[in-house]
C-alpha cells in the first residue's frame, strides 16, 4: 500500500538571474515500511525535493505545485497552519542536512528531543523529557546525555539526538537528508546500523537522501536517481545496483570506489546543468556518451523496463 | 567536562575571579544595602515631603562639613553641642524670692575645638498663667569672666530663641571683646566668636579651650508654671556627609537618592535593552513590511535629538520622575541597537537549527524566544550593564538643568540645589562633591561589572 504518493511535483525558485527549476515534474511512490533512497550529485535538487515534501519553502518560491498524497490525504490542499499542526512531525519528520548544526546550542539535548512532543502532542514537559530519555537510550545514547548541551556531544551523538527528535512523535515517514555525510565512516556505520534496526523493529518508512550510493545500498529498498531536478530512474535496490539502466546511473555506479581491487574510477565529464536554463531534450545529453539525435530534441518520457527509467535508449 | 561554567552560578563564579568585578560588585552591594535601608528603615514614602519641609531641620547646623573633615584638617571644627535638662553636667536650684519661684540652672561643658560654633539657640518649653517667665542667661568662660547674654521672655509654649541673632547683644559683646583685646581686629566679632574667643593678637580669632559654664536664672510668676530648656550650639561638622544651606543632613538625602538612582538606571536600561531586542527580533525574523516599518521608524528615532527633546517635554509638562523615565524609555525603544541586533537575528534565522525548529513546527514566538534571543543575549547583557550608569547620569543631568521632580530626593537634585546655593563659590565643597562621588561610584560599579562580564561572555576579549 502506498504511504506516500508524489506526482508531478514542481518546485521553482525565483532568483535575480531567472527561475531555478529545482524540482521539475517528479513522481514516485513510497510503500509503508519501505525505504526509498534518492541519490544524485550535489545541486540536482535532492534537498529541494525533501523540502517540497515537508513544505519547508524559502521565501523566493516561484512555483510550487503537483500532488502529494499521504495515506490518502492530499497535503497540497492544506493551508500552512493546518499543515504545520497536522503534518509536520506528526506524520512526516525530517533529519536535516548538516544535522550537527540542527540542535539549538542553548537548549539541553533532552529538552530539545522532547520539544516536538511538547509542541505537537501537548505532553507535559517532564513526561516529554522522560520519553525523550527513553528514546535516546534506545538509540544508544546514555541517559545522562539528555542533561547536556549540544556542544558537549560528538558528531555521532548529535546525529543520534537529531534522529531521536525525528522519531519521538512516531511519524509515518521520516526524511533523512544526508544524515551521515558529515560523519567519519565508523560513526556512519553505527548510525546506518541503528537506522536499519529502526526499519526492522518499527517498520519505519524512510526517504533517504544521499549522494553516497554505497551508503544508500545499506538501507534502501528502492533507489531513485535524480538528475537536474528530475528523477531519471527508480528501481528496486537489487536491480539498481546490479543492472542500472540509465546511462547516468551507470556512470554513477562506476564512480564508486571498491575496496582492495584495482579499478579505474570513472568520473562524468562536465558539471550538472544550470537549472535556470536546462539543456533541451534530455537534460543529461551533453554529458552522455550514448546520446542520440532525439536526446537533443525531445525530453524522454518515463519508460517501464522492469522498472521506470527516463531515457530514449529504452524506447 | 561540566556545564556549570555556563549556568548563572558559573558565570557568577567566573565573574568574581576578576578583581575589578569584585570591587564593582562590592560597590553595588553597598548601593543596594543603602537603598534597602532607605526603603525599610526611613519613611521613604514621604521622603520628598520631609526633605522639602524646612521646619523639620531646625535642630541641624547650617552648612556643616562632614565629621571626617576633622581627620584631614589641623584646625578642629566643633560638632553641635547640646546642653540643658536631662543631659550630663546639669544642676538645678530652686529658691523663693519676692513671692516668685526662681530656678537657677548651671550647665557645664568642655570645649576643645579650634573653630567656633555657628549659632546658639535656646530651646524653651514652658507653660504659664499670667506673665511669661523671665529668663536670664549668663555665660562663664574658662578664664572665669562672666558675660550677660541678656534677658528673654518666651511667650509661646515652645520657643526657639536665636541668641546668636541678637543684634544688641552682638554689639555689646563686640565692644567688650575689643576692650579685652585692646585693639579693633580686622575680623568681625559675631556672638559665637565673642563667647568662645581667646584674647590674643592674631590675624584670626582663636577659640579658648576648657570648661565653659552656662547659668540660667528663670523667674516663674505662678506656682503652677513649668519651664524646661536646652541650649543648642550648632557646630560646623555634622554626620557623614554634612548638611546643606537649609540644614538638611545630606547623608539622609544620599540614602534617599540611592533607590532613585538605581531604579531609574536599571529600569531604563533593562526595559530599553529588551524592547530593542524584541523589536529587532521581530524586525529581523519576520522581515518584509514589518521589517521595513521598524527600520524606517528606527531611522526617524535616530535623528530625533534626544536630550533637547526630553528637555522640551519636561519644561512643557513638568514631569515627575516616573513619567520622565517613561519618556526616556519611549524615546529609546527604537534606538541604534535595533539595527545591530536585527543583523544578528537575520544571521541566526538562517542557521540550521532554526530551520529545523521551523520544520518540526515550533511557533514563531517559540523560535524567537527560545532559539534566537538566547543566542544574542550574551553580548547584549554586558552592554545592558554598561548602559545603566548613563541613565543614572541622564537623570542627574536633567536635574542639573532644573528638570528634576521636586517631590523626589535624587542625587542630581542635591547637586542642582548645591549649584543654586552657590556651594562651590562659598566653599561648601562637600555639598557638591559627595553626591557627585555617589554618582561616580555607581557608574564605576556598573562599568567594572559590565567590562568583566564582557570578557566572560565574549571570550575573544580575554586574550586582549
Amino acid at each position: 500500500m502506498n504511504l506516500l504518493s508524489v506526482s508531478d511535483l514542481k518546485l521553482y525558485y525565483r532568483t535575480t538571474k531567472g527561475v531555478v527549476k529545482a524540482v521539475d515534474d517528479v513522481s514516485f511512490d513510497v510503500n509503508k515500511g519501505e525505504t526509498l533512497a534518492i541519490v544524485g550529485e550535489s545541486g540536482c535538487g535532492k534537498s529541494s525535493l525533501a523540502r517540497a515534501i515537508i513544505r519547508l519553502l524559502p521565501r523566493n518560491v516561484h512555483k510550487y505545485e503537483g500532488r502529494i498524497m499521504l495515506n490518502g490525504t492530499d497535503l497540497m490542499s492544506m493551508d500552512e497552519e493546518t499543515f504545520r499542526r497536522e503534518v509536520r512531525w506528526r506524520k512526516i519528520s525530517m533529519v536535516f542536512q548538516g544535522a550537527l548544526n540542527s540542535l539549538n546550542p542553548v537548549l539541553k539535548v533532552g529538552y530539545q528531543v522532547a520539544e516536538p512532543l511538547i509542541i505537537h502532542m501537548k505532553v507535559n514537559e517532564r513526561e516529554a523529557i522522560e520519553r525523550a530519555k527513553g528514546l535516546l537510550v534506545k538509540l544508544g545514547l546514555p541517559e545522562e546525555f539528555a542533561e547536556r548541551y549540544p556542544f558537549e556531544l560528538s558528531g555521532g551523538m548529535k546525529q543520534r539526538a537529531v534522529i531521536a527528535m525525528a522519531l519521538i512523535t512516531n511519524p509515518d515517514l521520516i526524511i533523512l537528508d544526508e544524515p551521515t555525510s558529515a560523519l567519519d565512516v565508523i560513526t556512519q556505520a553505527n548510525i546506518m546500523n541503528m537506522l536499519k534496526e529502526l526499519k526492522r523493529s518499527r517498520g519505519q518508512t524512510f526517504i533517504f537522501i544521499t549522494h553516497d550510493i554505497s551508503v544508500a545500498s545499506e538501507l534502501a529498498d528502492k533507489v531513485a536517481t535524480m538528475y537536474a531536478g528530475q528523477i531519471v530512474e527508480i528501481a528496486p535496490a537489487d536491480t539498481f545496483y546490479e543492472e542500472p539502466l540509465h546511462p547516468y546511473t551507470q556512470k554513477l555506479m562506476k564512480s564508486v570506489p571498491t575496496l582492495r581491487r584495482e579499478k579505474t574510477l570513472e568520473s562524468i565529464p562536465g558539471a550538472p546543468p544550470n537549472l535556470i536554463d536546462p539543456p533541451s531534450g534530455c537534460r543529461f545529453h551533453p554529458r552522455c556518451d550514448k546520446a542520440m539525435d532525439i536526446c537533443r530534441k525531445e525530453d524522454p518520457p518515463t519508460f517501464e523496463r522492469g522498472h521506470s527509467v527516463k531515457c530514449w535508449l529504452y524506447r | 567536562m561540566s556545564v556549570s561554567e555556563y549556568t548563572l552560578k558559573g558565570i557568577f563564579r567566573e565573574l568574581i575571579r576578576y578583581k575589578s568585578a569584585l570591587v564593582g560588585l562590592a560597590i553595588l552591594v553597598f548601593l543596594v544595602v543603602l537603598s534597602l535601608y532607605a526603603l525599610i528603615f526611613t519613611p521613604y514614602a514621604q521622603a520628598g515631603e520631609i526633605w522639602n519641609d524646612q521646619n523639620r531641620w531646625l535642630a541641624y547646623p547650617r552648612n556643616a562639613a562632614p565629621e571626617w573633615y576633622n581627620f584631614f584638617s589641623s584646625k578642629k571644627l566643633p560638632p553641635s553641642i547640646l546642653i540643658g535638662e536631662g543631659l550630663p553636667n546639669h544642676k538645678r536650684e530652686e529658691a523663693e524670692r519676692e513671692g516668685h519661684r526662681v530656678i537657677t540652672y548651671l550647665d557645664s561643658f568642655s570645649y576643645n575645638y579650634d573653630d567656633f560654633p555657628s549659632e546658639l539657640v535656646l530651646l524653651i518649653n514652658t507653660t504659664y498663667s499670667g506673665s511669661p517667665p523671665t529668663v536670664k542667661v549668663y555665660w562663664i568662660k574658662p578664664s572665669g569672666e562672666e558675660l550677660n547674654l541678656s534677658v528673654y521672655r518666651p511667650r509661646n509654649i515652645s520657643e526657639s530663641i536665636y541668641i546668636s541673632n541678637n543684634v544688641i547683644l552682638e554689639r555689646e559683646l563686640e565692644e567688650y571683646a575689643i576692650d579685652k583685646l585692646g585693639f579693633t581686629p580686622n575680623y568681625t566679632i559675631t556672638i559665637p566668636v565673642a563667647l568662645f574667643m581667646e584674647y590674643k593678637d592674631k590675624g584670626e580669632p582663636t577659640a579658648m579651650k576648657g570648661n565653659y559654664n552656662v547659668r540660667i536664672e528663670v523667674t516663674l510668676y505662678n506656682r503652677s508654671d513649668t519651664f524646661s530648656y536646652r541650649l543648642l550650639m550648632h557646630g560646623k561638622v555634622y554626620g557623614i556627609a554634612g548638611t546643606d544651606i537649609y540644614r538638611r543632613p545630606l547623608e539622609l538625602g544620599l540614602v534617599w537618592g540611592a533607590p532613585i538612582a538605581l531604579s531609574f538606571g536599571i529600569v531604563a536600561s533593562v526595559t530599553i535593552t529588551f524592547a530593542n531586542l524584541i523589536l529587532a527580533a521581530i524586525s529581523g525574523y519576520y522581515g518584509g513590511k514589518i521589517d521595513s516599518l521598524i527600520q524606517r521608524l528606527t531611522e526617524i528615532y535616530m535623528i530625533i535629538p534626544f536630550v533637547p527633546f526630553i528637555v522640551t517635554i519636561s519644561i512643557l509638562y513638568g514631569l515627575d520622575i516616573w513619567r520622565l523615565l517613561l519618556i526616556v524609555i519611549i524615546l529609546s525603544v527604537l534606538g541604534t541597537p535595533v539595527k545591530t541586533y536585527r543583523v544578528w537575528v537575520m544571521q541566526l534565522k538562517t542557521s540550521p537549527y532554526v530551520e529545523a525548529a521551523i520544520a518540526y513546527g515550533a511557533s514563531n514566538l517559540r523560535i524567537i524566544a527560545l532559539y534566537i534571543l538566547p543566542r544574542i543575549l550574551p553580548p547584549v547583557v554586558p552592554s545592558l550593564v554598561l548602559s545603566i550608569p548613563s541613565y543614572v547620569f541622564l537623570e542627574a543631568a536633567l536635574a542639573m538643568l532644573g528638570l528634576s521632580d521636586p517631590k523626589v530626593v535624587s542625587w542630581g537634585r542635591i547637586i542642582e540645589e548645591a549649584f543654586a546655593g552657590g556651594a562651590v563659590y562659598k566653599g561648601y565643597y562637600h555639598w557638591v562633591l559627595i553626591p557627585s562621588a555617589m554618582l561616580i561610584l555607581t557608574a564605576i560599579s556598573f562599568a567594572l561589572i559590565g567590562l568583566a562580564l564582557d570578557r566572560i561572555v565574549n571570550p575573544r576579549l580575554r586574550e586582549m
